[in-house]
C-alpha cells in the first residue's frame, strides 16, 4: 500500500517535469531538453503501468470503479498513446499540450483518490472490464486526435493569413499533424469498436430489451461514427485536413459534453445500473 | 609571438577593392607557401570570401612590424598599390584579433547575421593552411577552439534561426506545408532570379520533381539544365498544375495569369490536395483570391519578406547571447595561450635550479663522507623543490591576471637569466 501511495503522490510531479520540459522544448527548441524527453517520458510511463497493475492487484480490480480511478486510467492511456504515436513519427513539438493535460487528469486523480476495494459487483464482469478499459484508451485516443485536430486548424488558418507567430514556428508540418490526428482517430476507433461490441454482449447477456435509450450509448455511438467517418474520409477519399480536424473536434466535444451531463444530472454511469 | 589579422571586409571595403585583393584556392596555398618562406609569420592562415580577406597570423620576432608586413605582402602578391586604399584595411592584434575571428565565425561580422556558410570557409580557410603547411601550434589550437565557437552560438542561441532570404522562406513555409519535399514536386513559372533562387533552394531541399515553363521555351530548357530539371512548354502549364504541389511564379506577365475561378478548376480537379503557390512577381500573376479557396496557399513576395523580416529582427536580437559566448570563449583561450608562455618559463626555471643544485653538491663533494652523500642529495633536492614549488604557483598566479601577468613573467625571466633555456624550448 505504501508504493502505491508514494506512486501515487509520484505520478503528477513526474507528469509536471515531463510537461515543463516539453515546455520548454516547444518554446526554445534546445537541443539538451530534446534529449531527456524520451527517457523521462518512458520513465513516467512505466511508473504509471507500474501503479495501474499494482493497484489493480491490490484492489481486485482494473481502476475503473470510480471517477478519480477512470481519470488516472485515461491519463496513462493519453500518454501510452501520445509514446506511440511520437515514436512513429518522431515528432516531440506537440508534447507539450498533450502532457500537460495528462498531467492535470493525473494531478485530479492523485488528489482525490481513494483506497477501497469496494466496487459495483457489474464491474468484476470480465465483458464490463473489457468494456470500460477499451473505451477509456479509445476517448483518450479521441482526445489526441482532437489536439492534433485542433493543432492543425491553428497551423492552417495562420499559413492561410499570413501570420507567423509562435504556432507557425514551433509545430510541425500540416501534413504531420494530419498524419498524426489520422494516427489517433484510428486506434480510438478500434478501441471504440472493441468496448461497443464488447459492451453489447454484456447488455444482451443481463438486460434483455431490444432498445436502450442511454444518453451514454447514444453518445458513444455518434463519437464512434464521426470519427469512423473521419478515417474512412482521409483513407479512401484522400480528404484529410480540415474536414477530420473539425470532425476530431466536433466528436470530443461531444465526448465531453455526454461525460459533462451525465455526471451532473445522472446518478449512475449508464442508466440502467 | 603575437597574433595579428589584417585585412578588409563588407563593412570597411567596396566591392571593387574586395575583388581585387580576394585570393582564389590556388592562389591562397601559393600565398601561404610564399609567407612561409619570408618567415616574418610563423604561422599563418588566408579567409578569402566575397566578403573579406584577412590574413591571420603569428608575427616570429619583436622586430616585425606585422601589419605593415601584410599590407605589403597583399600588395606585392596581387600586384595593386595598398597605400592609397590604406583606409579599407583594418588590423587587430592579440585578445582583438581572437575576439575577431570568433565573431566571424558566429556570423556576427557576415553581411546577413548569423549566416552558416561563413563556418564552413573558415574552416576551408583552415585545410588550406594545413594543406601548405602554414599552420602551428596556436593556429590549429585557435582555429578548433573557432569551431566550437561557432557551433555553440548556432546550437546555444537562435543566432542562425528562421530563413533570411526570400527564397529560403518560400522554402521554409513549403515545409510547413508538407512533411517531405523529396516526394512533393514544384513547377516554377518564368526564368526570373528570385524565382530561380526559390527553386534552387527547393532543390536543395530535394524537391522530387522539378518542371520550369516559360513563354520562352528555350529560356525554360536552359534554366532547367542548370537546375538539373524538366522543360515543359508554356501551353502545356495546366496539365503540371494538376498535378504539382508548390508552385514558382516569377514572369513579367502584366494582367493575372491565373484567376480565382480557373484555379477553381483545377483544384476541383486535384481533389483539393494542398497546393502552396508562391508569387514573387510584381505585378502579381496570381489573383489573391485565390488564396480562399480550400487548400490553396498563396503567398506574395511581400508576405515571404516579412518571415525574412522577423527573422532577422530575432536574429539581432541574439547577438548579445552570442557576445557572452565569445567573451567567455576569448577568456579561455588566453588563459590556454599565456600557459604557453608559462609553461618554457617553469621548465627553465626548474632547470636551472636542477643545474645550479648540481654544480653546488659537486664543488662541495670533497667535504661529506661517502655515508653522508645520499642523504644530502635528497635534503638539496627537497630544498630546491619545495622552492620551486612556491615559485611555480605564483607564476601560475601570474597566468591568471593578462597583462600584468606577462610583465611579471618577463621579470621573471630576467631575474633568473632563463634566455637561453627559453631559446632550447622553442627550438
Amino acid at each position: 500500500m505504501f508504493i502505491i501511495k508514494l506512486l501515487n503522490t509520484l505520478l503528477p510531479v513526474f507528469y509536471i517535469v515531463l510537461t515543463i520540459n516539453y515546455g520548454l522544448y516547444f518554446f526554445k527548441e534546445d537541443p539538451f531538453f530534446e534529449k531527456t524527453l524520451k527517457p523521462l517520458l518512458c520513465i513516467s510511463v512505466s511508473f504509471h503501468i507500474i501503479y495501474t497493475v499494482l493497484r489493480s492487484i491490490a484492489f481486485k480490480h482494473f481502476p475503473i470503479a470510480s471517477v478519480f480511478e477512470l481519470l488516472s486510467v485515461l491519463a496513462l492511456a493519453i500518454a501510452l498513446i501520445y509514446f506511440y504515436i511520437e515514436y512513429k513519427i518522431g515528432v516531440k513539438s506537440t508534447g507539450f499540450v498533450v502532457l500537460f493535460i495528462v498531467f492535470l487528469f493525473q494531478t485530479l486523480s492523485s488528489a482525490n483518490i481513494n483506497y477501497s476495494s469496494e466496487i459495483n459487483p457489474i464491474l468484476r464482469s470480465s465483458y464490463v472490464m473489457i468494456h470500460s478499459g477499451f473505451a477509456a484508451f479509445g476517448y483518450s485516443a479521441f482526445s489526441i486526435a482532437a489536439l492534433y485536430g485542433i493543432m492543425y486548424l491553428m497551423l492552417f488558418y495562420d499559413i492561410k493569413s499570413k501570420h507567423f507567430g509562435i504556432i507557425y514556428k514551433r509545430l510541425p508540418s500540416l501534413e504531420i499533424l494530419e498524419e498524426m490526428n489520422y494516427k489517433a482517430s484510428y486506434i480510438g476507433f478500434i478501441f471504440l469498436t472493441i468496448s461497443l461490441i464488447a459492451g453489447a454482449i454484456w447488455l444482451s447477456k443481463v438486460i434483455h430489451q431490444k432498445s436502450i435509450l442511454d444518453p451514454k450509448i447514444i453518445v458513444a455511438l455518434f463519437t464512434w461514427i464521426i470519427f469512423g467517418i473521419s478515417c474512412v474520409i482521409k483513407k479512401y477519399f484522400g480528404r484529410g485536413g480540415i474536414i477530420t480536424s473539425y470532425l476530431s473536434f466536433f466528436g470530443f466535444m461531444a465526448i465531453i459534453f455526454s461525460m459533462a451531463i451525465v455526471n451532473i444530472f445522472l446518478p449512475t454511469f449508464h442508466i440502467f445500473y | 609571438m603575437d597574433l595579428i589579422v589584417t585585412g578588409v571586409n563588407h563593412k570597411t571595403a567596396p566591392i571593387e577593392f574586395r575583388e581585387k585583393i580576394s585570393f582564389s584556392r590556388s592562389e591562397i596555398l601559393n600565398a601561404l607557401k610564399e609567407i612561409k618562406k619570408e618567415n616574418s609569420l610563423k604561422e599563418s592562415l588566408i579567409l578569402s570570401t566575397c566578403n573579406r580577406t584577412e590574413i591571420y597570423g603569428c608575427v616570429n620576432t619583436n622586430e616585425v612590424n606585422g601589419e605593415e608586413y601584410i599590407k605589403n605582402f597583399i600588395r606585392k602578391f596581387k600586384k595593386i598599390d595598398t597605400s592609397t586604399n590604406n583606409q579599407y584595411f583594418y588590423t587587430l592584434n592579440s585578445e582583438e584579433a581572437v575576439r575577431h575571428l570568433f565573431k566571424v565565425a558566429s556570423g556576427l561580422d557576415s553581411m546577413i547575421v548569423g549566416e552558416s556558410q561563413i563556418l564552413g570557409q573558415v574552416k576551408e580557410a583552415y585545410a588550406l593552411s594545413c594543406e601548405a603547411k602554414a599552420n602551428g601550434i596556436i593556429l590549429n589550437k585557435l582555429l578548433h577552439w573557432t569551431f566550437r565557437v561557432g557551433k555553440r552560438a548556432r546550437t546555444e542561441t537562435e543566432i542562425g534561426i528562421g530563413a533570411v532570404s526570400v527564397s529560403s522562406a518560400a522554402t521554409e513555409l513549403a515545409q510547413k506545408i508538407f512533411k517531405d519535399l523529396s516526394k512533393r514536386s514544384a513547377l516554377l513559372i518564368g526564368a526570373g532570379e528570385t524565382g530561380e533562387l526559390t527553386a534552387q533552394h527547393l532543390k536543395e531541399k530535394e524537391i522530387g520533381e522539378l518542371y520550369i515553363t516559360n513563354r520562352t521555351f528555350k529560356k525554360a530548357e536552359v534554366l532547367a539544365r542548370k537546375l538539373k530539371a524538366k522543360a515543359i512548354p508554356f501551353e502545356n502549364m495546366e496539365e503540371i498544375f494538376k498535378r504539382v504541389d508548390v508552385i514558382i511564379s516569377s514572369t513579367s506577365s502584366k494582367e493575372y495569369l491565373i484567376t480565382a475561378d480557373y484555379m477553381k478548376k483545377i483544384m476541383n480537379f486535384r481533389n483539393y490536395q494542398p497546393l502552396f503557390i508562391i508569387d514573387i512577381s510584381v505585378p502579381r500573376d496570381f489573383d489573391p483570391k485565390i488564396n480562399k479557396i480550400y487548400n490553396v496557399f498563396l503567398h506574395c513576395i511581400d508576405d515571404l519578406q516579412k518571415i525574412v523580416d522577423k527573422n532577422l529582427e530575432k536574429r539581432k536580437g541574439e547577438i548579445p547571447k552570442v557576445l557572452a559566448i565569445i567573451e567567455e570563449e576569448v577568456k579561455k583561450f588566453f588563459q590556454w595561450y599565456r600557459s604557453l608562455k608559462v609553461t618554457p618559463i617553469i621548465k627553465g626555471l626548474q632547470r636551472k635550479i636542477e643545474e645550479i643544485r648540481i654544480s653546488e653538491l659537486k664543488k662541495n663533494r670533497k667535504y661529506f663522507k661517502e655515508e653522508d652523500w645520499k642523504n644530502l642529495e635528497l635534503l638539496t633536492k627537497s630544498m630546491m623543490n619545495k622552492l620551486f614549488h612556491i615559485t611555480m604557483i605564483k607564476i601560475k598566479e601570474f597566468n591568471e591576471d593578462s597583462q600584468m601577468g606577462l610583465l611579471r613573467l618577463d621579470t621573471v625571466r630576467e631575474i633568473f637569466g632563463l634566455e637561453e633555456y627559453l631559446e632550447n624550448e622553442e627550438n
